[in-house]
């Protein structure tokens, strides 16, 4: 009689089956033991119950034969020639893998440490020889639960994996439109150093750089509520107003109060964006900055010593749709080689493999033993490696250093770029544009974006943007602030006199009800590029024009800088510049041509 | 559980305690906590007495509170924060929307 056997029903021979009974088949038992006897029983019990049945004379066999034919069950014997119970058991669950085969070992072995290998070697279950038909019966049903279990997890695992894998390809085209939309634009990242650590594919710390016409960089390091794509959607209308505002020359305020309105509306209540806002001059030796809900910002000297610490002033944006009366940005007196650091607090809450936070005082700590001139920006990411180890982060991280140097802005040039445009249209054909703001309309209202708007919508303004917005800026500064609010620019040469001005300022912006100022542009265009005549007209008293014009030449000449009015840079970027009357009206000249 | 939430006898107060971290992880058990109180009270007392812990979800589950709060005219008081979490609501300004009682 061949040794390997298969059958339902009455038994046959060799390769045979048994046939399959009335009842629905429970599938495929293999039956692995040397003794005829013990083969026979299970036979005649398993074919009532409804298995197609294989069978198998010693280990070896029984492995080829799963191999081969596969079994939904196995009733294993221990002591076998060639191959015994253990080592068939150890290959077939092998060859299963992840598919779950209940093997149950049939044994007249009583010994405790033989039945516990069973289990050891990946035997589900054991039953001892004699053993009655109903314990069997129980045994087969509990093994099939347990199989049946695995088989559905198994089915769940693999629509899991393929939802996953789409979910990751749809989270990966978005998270390329995303770095296409909100991060590649960003500007002078050669100059600033970034740490950026998300807790998911998509950051919900959001980093935005970009230029002003008058070539000052605006900064804006934002942290969203919680993380993910939930986290990163505000990101995209953020992005947006921030540049379109930015190169259109609004100040920060603005910026912050149309970003503020755009989430408020657009966000679930439950979201905002906790963020700070920095307008960088380095040429002016000055900062703008706003905090609203983010961990202090921290200015650090070129010694590597803190020197002064910007903590949250504000309400995160997006909460409520007004900014309110306490929105307020902050001027900040910087020097050259001074370093702005601005993080989020995923840097504080950054945890280790233990549980335990980085925390306020660690940083503290670090900045305390960087006083010495190391780089503050260097330390902290290498201690924050080192704390938090293979331990992913639970939350965004980011760390932004932001260095004053004379390269991160831009001094607008007349002419540079590009070269002149040929303006087509006859000779003798102009272009007028005016705008006359009383009151406090001076106040709520900055006219020199809506000028220079109308004049890009004009004429592609190219390379000459940034001086236009340097010339407007300049001459309405003049005619608002010692014009119209009668501020002396001579406070401003004094180091504490900086900031107090800019507050005197704000302070009697607030409380104007009368005075005007007028802007008359024409544009004229010529025979290669254009020329347009800038006018202006404050309510103010004027001043001595004559004499501080001629101061003004020396001290360019002297090279002292630009101080008073502006005038010295007026003069290098006009064609033309003259003051009239008592000084309040004043006209530019400005040239396409070169 | 890290949420225990109950209303006051007469109906006016519903006081929900929040123990361990208070983050992402009890968004759903919050949001339960005063969604489902019956009639409509006058103020909800958030306890932080046996919180250690605050992230910025935590704060957007105070601001939807403080919306469901609001369609019933009703105030938000949180009591008791940590020293931690205490400095959390400082930075985010959030005592300009909420009463805070502050640990004695």
């Amino acid at each position: 009689m061949s040794s390997v056997g298969r059958t339902a029903g009455p038994a046959v021979g060799a390769g045979a089956t048994s046939g399959a009974p009335a009842t629905a088949s429970r599938g495929r038992a293999l039956v692995v033991d040397d003794r005829a006897s013990n083969r026979a029983l299970l036979e005649a019990l398993l074919v009532k119950e409804g298995f197609e049945v294989l069978f198998a004379v010693d280990g070896r066999q029984g492995v080829s034969l799963f191999e081969r034919e596969g079994a939904d069950i196995v009733f294993m014997d221990v002591m076998m020639p060639v191959m015994d119970g253990y080592e068939a058991t150890r290959r077939i669950k092998a060859l299963a893998g992840d598919c779950f085969v209940p093997v149950i070992f049939v044994t007249s072995l009583s010994d405790t440490h033989a039945l516990a290998r069973c289990i050891e070697v990946g035997g589900d279950d054991f039953l001892n020889a004699p053993y009655e038909q109903t314990i069997l019966r129980a045994r087969i049903l509990a093994a099939e639960r347990v199989r049946d279990l695995n088989r559905k997890i198994q089915e769940q695992n693999r629509e899991l994996n393929t939802l996953h894998n789409h979910m990751q390809r749809e989270q990966e085209i978005a998270e390329r439109i995303f770095s296409e939309a909100v991060t590649q634009p960003n500007v002078a990242l050669n100059h600033i150093r970034t740490l950026l650590r998300p807790a998911a594919t998509f950051n919900g710390d959001l980093l935005l750089t970009a230029r002003r016409p008058s070539g000052e960089l605006n900064v804006l390091l934002g942290d969203f509520t919680g993380h993910g794509l939930a986290a990163a959607v505000g990101a995209l209308p953020t992005a947006e107003v921030f540049r379109a505002m930015t190169s259109k020359g609004f100040s920060a305020a603005d910026i912050l109060r149309e970003i503020n309105y755009k989430l408020a509306t657009l966000l679930p209540p439950s979201m905002f964006l906790a963020a700070c806002f920095l307008t960088l001059d380095p040429a002016q030796r000055s900062a703008a900055v706003w905090s609203g809900g983010m961990p202090e910002i921290l200015v650090i000297g070129d010694d590597g010593a803190l020197k002064r610490r910007v903590p949250s002033m504000h309400l995160p944006l997006g909460i409520n749709t007004s900014l309110g009366d306490t929105f307020k940005i902050e001027r900040l007196e910087v020097e050259a080689d001074d370093r702005i650091l601005l993080l989020s607090d995923g840097l504080l809450d950054a945890r280790n493999p233990a549980g335990e936070m980085f925390g306020r005082s660690r940083l503290e700590a670090l900045l305390e033993s960087c006083s010495n001139g190391a780089s503050v920006f260097g330390r902290i990411t290498r201690e924050l490696s080192g704390f938090c180890q293979w331990r992913l982060p639970d939350d965004d991280i980011t760390l932004v250093e932001i260095p004053c140097v004379p390269g991160l802005a831009e001094v607008p040039q007349a002419g540079a770029g590009r070269g002149v445009e040929q303006v087509t249209g006859a000779a003798g054909c102009l272009w007028r544009w005016s705008i006359e703001l009383h009151g406090h309309w001076l106040g709520d209202v900055d006219p020199v974006p809506v000028a220079l708007a109308q004049l890009q919508e004009l004429h592609d303004l190219g390379s000459h943007r940034q001086a236009l917005y340097t010339v407007l800026f300049e001459l309405y500064s003049n005619a608002l602030e010692h014009g119209v609010l009668g501020l002396d620019s001579e406070i401003k040469s004094s180091e504490e006199g900086f900031s107090s001005y800019y507050s005197e300022r704000e302070e009697r912006l607030a409380a104007l009800a009368e005075g005007s100022v007028r802007i008359d542009l024409v544009y004229q265009p010529g025979e290669r590029g254009g020329s347009l005549l800038i006018r202006l007209e404050d309510s103010g008293e004027g001043f001595p024009h004559e004499s501080v014009c001629a101061g003004a030449a020396s001290s360019l000449r002297d090279n002292k800088g630009f101080s008073g009015r502006g005038i010295p840079l007026l003069t290098s970027l006009c064609e033309s510049l003259h003051f009239e009357g008592a000084g309040n009206c004043v006209e530019a000249v400005y040239n396409w041509d070169v | 559980m890290q949420i225990h939430s109950s209303l006051s006898a007469d109906g006016r107060e519903v006081t929900i305690a929040i123990e361990g971290r208070f983050d992402h992880t009890v968004q759903h058990d919050f949001r339960n906590a005063y969604r489902y109180q019956d009639g409509w009270p006058e103020r909800y007392r958030i306890i932080l007495t046996r919180a250690d812990y605050m992230d910025s979800s935590a704060l957007g589950m105070l601001l939807l509170l403080r919306d469901h709060a609001q369609t019933g005219n009703a105030d938000v008081v949180i009591v008791e924060p940590s020293e931690q979490i205490m400095k959390i609501l400082e930075t985010a300004h959030f005592n300009q929307l909420f009463t805070i009682i502050r640990a004695t």
